[in-house]
Parts: C-alpha cells; structure tokens; sequence
C-alpha cells in the first residue's frame, strides 16, 4: 500500500518529451492505424525495426516497456499455442510421435516440480517456462518406455509459426506505442491534449473542457484519497483488523468499514472543493486562462512528417 | 447562499471518478485476473454518481473513468474496435444504472440499477473479447462444425469470451450490491443532496 506509484510518467528530457501533446496522441493513432494496415511478417518486422529505432533515439527505458508487457506473457503464450496446433496451412516444419506412458508421466511430474521450485527467479520466469515446454516435448518424444498407453501426432506447419510471430510483434508496436506516450507524457499533459483535440466535440453538445476538469480533479485528489484511505486502514488494523485474511464475510464487513469514511470523505471534499471554487467565481463554461499553453514547435513538425511518412508507407505496401 | 449547481455536479464526477479508480487499486492488490478485469468494487462510485447526479452524468464519468485508467496503467491495446470497446463503452454502460428512480432510498431500484449496468458492462466486454480473440486464434480449426453452426474455433472464442468476463463480472456485480446496500442503508449515499435543492 505504501510507496504507491500511480501513472506512468518518468521524468527526462529526451526529444519526445518535448512534443506537445496534441502531436503526440494523434502521432500515436496514426501509427497505431498504420500498424493494423500491415499484412505479412516482414512488414510488422520492418515496423518493429522502426519502432526500435524511436525508442533507441527518444531514450526511452526499455526495461520499462517489457515491464509493460508483462500482462500480455499468456496472451502471447495462448497465441502460439493455439496458431502451432491448429494452423493447417503451409509446409510441415515439425512433425513427431508423442508418446505417453507411466515413465513419461513421471518424468513430466519431475519437470513440473523443478519447474516451480526454480519459479523463484522470477527474472528468468518466461525463458524458464520456454525450456519447461521443450522439456516436456523431449520427454514425450524420446523419453517414453514401454508400455505406450497412447500416442499422438505433433505437426507444426510454417504458417502456424509465421501467423504467431506476424501477431506477437504487431501486439509489440501497438504495446511499445502507447507505453511511449505514457511515458513521457504527464497525466496532465495528456488531459490539456485530449481537451484541445476534443473540442470540435461541442457541436454534439459535449464540453471537452468539462471532462479536462473532471480529470484534473480526478488526477488531483487519487493520491489525496488514497492516503485517506491508507491512514483509516492503519487506523483499523491498529484495531487488530487485516484485510489480507478472513473469511469473504469478514473481509465484506472491513471493506464496508472502509467504505463508509472513504465515501463521507469523498463528499465532504467535494463540497469543500465546489464551494472553494464557486467563492472564487469558477463558472462552467467561461473562458479560462493556463499557466503553460501548447505550443508547436519545430519537433511537431519532425513528428508529423515521419508519422504520415509512415501512413503513406503501410497504405503503399498495402495497395502495392 | 445560492449554489451553481453545475460546479458541485463537476466536482463531484471528479472526486468520484478519483474513488473508482482507487477501489480499483485495492481491490487489484487483492487479486487481479491476467487480461484484465478483476473482481473489484470500482463500478459502485460510478453508480453512486450515476443515482445522485442522473444516468447522462453517469455515464460522463464512466467515459472519464476509462479514460483515467488508459492514463494511469499502460492500456490494453489489441485492436481499435476492441479498445473503444474495453475502455470507453463498456465503462459508459454503467451509466445507464442511473435511469432508476429513487435507487438512493430504496433497495430494490439501487440493486436493479447495478443489475442492469453490470448485465451491459458484461456483454459489451464480452463482444470485445470476442472481437480481439477472434483477430488472435484462428477460426477455421477444420474437424468438428456443430456447435451452434460455428466452428470449433469460433465457439470456443464465443464460449470463452463470455465464461471469461462472467468469472469477475458476477462477483463484483455481487459485492457492489451487497456494498452498496450497506452503505446505502447507513444512509451516507445521499449527503450533500438535500442542501442543493
């Protein structure tokens, strides 16, 4: 609970930090469109390249996007499973007996218990998991002694392999995208971006401004919230209540125990906030003024000339 | 004092949206599932919102509830159609909860309400799971063609899609209920509202 970090962010001074905002979510759209329009392997490969080469040049962590494609480890997973085993088009790659028998189950046994007892080093998880499959593919073909219980056929086409990489790396750039402009733009920065782009919403009677103030309130007062939150559950805990453990009736009644100050507090903010603001003759609607405005620079232009670049180059291959 | 009623329903979107998305973040400590969605009370400040301030408010501070939530976690972007789907509409559904009236006094329109949010929420994140499994798998897996008349691909998608979001939509439909309930039988769910009026 402590040391929460919420958002993205991470401070630096690179080049795509110093984009306006407005640039970089349409650039990021755009690519993202231009991504989707991509059809064969060495395209999305040709993509990822320049995807590289962005990050490489805007000093952006790398550590911090494989950080972000964590979730995504058993989406990919399934993936190539089910593209391997089901894919029937192309040329066979691999094609062996696998084979089940008392001994097998045993050794398969043995490779499961090594394989989590080494789950520990979580560093190495997915290489670890990569040789636990290959284990067990060597102890079905090779390893199993009589009496065969039963077999199967493993057949891996070429196209299976070629559609799971074409997935897993489009999954990469679109992933490798919006990790970029998170990170280097702020939450607010983005807001202020977002009420810019969306003001032409206003003709169908939504104030963008009216959302860019919600969610500067909203982005100001989660911390504030959570620490409230933080100090009634050390208050409760000091009181011998744990949330981690209990039956799910125990844990409902502290949740609620929680709830109740939290939503009194919420309100009680809230008004103070309306009030604050109405003393202060905030009205709805009405021009406002910012400390820093948007500009465009020399940089917007770099970025729009290579995201059309990169439009017009998926929009040629896929017409070509 | 006359209050500008404008700035306190602002005002109050904002803090609520904040709630979510820290109910949000508890309840995921707890426990998450991989590809999103997890068992969590986030949707209950929505539906407070959405009964004290109107469903087209509500449904405002789903929108800006999944707007935050692409903000502060990196989004889970597998195709457009999908994305819209996951983070805008199937947050903006909740709203609609709101077209019940009295739902802040009474426990029968306040479970209905949620009921039919969650029910939307849970076939709009159900056809996005379809949409975005059905780019990923291949359809066509040629033996067996009986199910339903799709194939084996096709209905396990279907199949799937719909057992994967009933895993913590069900639940978290339940804890919002039963939450909700409480609080609102402690009656701390209408303060401020008495005063405006």
């Amino acid at each position: 609970m402590k040391n929460v970090v919420i958002g993205q962010y991470i401070p630096g001074n690179s080049f795509f930090y110093h984009i306006d905002p407005r640039t970089k979510i349409i650039a990021v759209v755009i690519l993202m469109v231009a991504t989707f329009l991509l059809e064969t392997i060495w395209q999305v490969l040709a993509g990822f390249g320049i995807a590289l080469i962005l990050i490489v040049a805007g000093r952006v962590p790398i550590r911090k996007i494989i950080k972000g494609l964590k979730p995504l480890y058993i989406l990919l997973l399934f993936t190539l499973v089910f593209q391997v085993a089901f894919n029937r088009v192309g040329t066979i790659v691999l094609d062996s007996t696998m084979m089940i028998s008392p001994y097998s189950i045993l050794l398969m046994i043995v490779a499961t218990v090594i394989w989590r007892l080494l789950a520990s080093y979580k560093k190495f998880s997915l290489l670890l998991f990569i040789s636990y499959l290959i284990g067990l593919y060597f102890i079905m073909k090779d390893l199993a002694f009589s009496p065969i219980w039963t077999s199967w056929q493993l057949t891996i086409y070429d196209q299976g392999l070629i559609m799971s990489g074409f997935v897993i790396i489009r999954l990469l750039i679109i992933i490798t995208l919006s990790t970029v402009l998170t990170l280097t733009t702020k939450p607010t920065e983005l807001t202020q971006g977002l009420e810019s782009l969306l003001r032409p919403l206003k003709v169908i009677g939504l104030n963008s401004e009216d959302f860019a103030l919600i969610i500067s309130i909203s982005l100001r007062y989660i911390p504030t919230i959570l620490d409230e939150a933080n100090k009634i559950m050390n208050a409760q805990a000091s009181r011998g209540a744990d949330f981690a453990e209990g039956r799910l009736k125990d844990k409902v009644v502290q949740v609620i125990s929680l709830l109740v100050p939290m939503f009194i507090i919420a309100f009680k903010r809230s008004e103070e906030l309306a009030d604050a603001m109405e003393s202060r003759d905030f009205v709805p609607g009405k021009p406002r003024t910012r400390i820093h405005d948007l500009k465009f620079n020399y940089r917007d232009l770099v970025t729009a000339v290579i995201t059309v670049l990169c439009l017009t180059g998926s929009i040629l291959v896929k017409v070509l | 004092m006359k209050k500008n009623h404008q700035v306190a329903v602002l005002v109050e979107l904002g803090v609520f949206v904040a709630m979510a998305v820290i109910l949000d973040f508890i309840c995921g400590i707890i426990y998450e599932l991989p590809y999103g969605g997890s068992i969590s009370i986030a949707m209950l400040p929505v539906f407070v919102v959405s009964y004290r301030r109107g469903w087209y408010n509500g449904i405002i501070a789903g929108a800006l509830f999944g707007l935050i939530q692409c903000l502060l976690k990196p989004p889970f972007i597998l195709s457009i159609p999908q994305f819209i789907m996951d983070y805008f509409l199937a947050f903006m559904v909740i709203g609609l909860g709101g077209i019940f009236k009295n739902a802040l006094s009474k426990p029968l329109p306040f479970s209905l309400g949620i009921l039919l949010g969650s029910t939307l929420r849970y076939i709009v994140a159900s056809i996005a799971g379809i949409i975005f499994w059905a780019e990923y798998i291949p359809t066509e897996i040629g033996f067996m063609n009986n199910l339903f008349g799709m194939s084996l691909g096709e209905s396990a998608i279907v199949v799937g899609s719909l057992l994967y979001n009933a895993l913590y939509m069900l639940p978290s439909m339940l804890l919002c209920v039963v939450i909700g309930l409480a609080l609102q039988n402690r009656k701390i769910l209408a303060i401020n509202l008495t005063s405006e009026k």
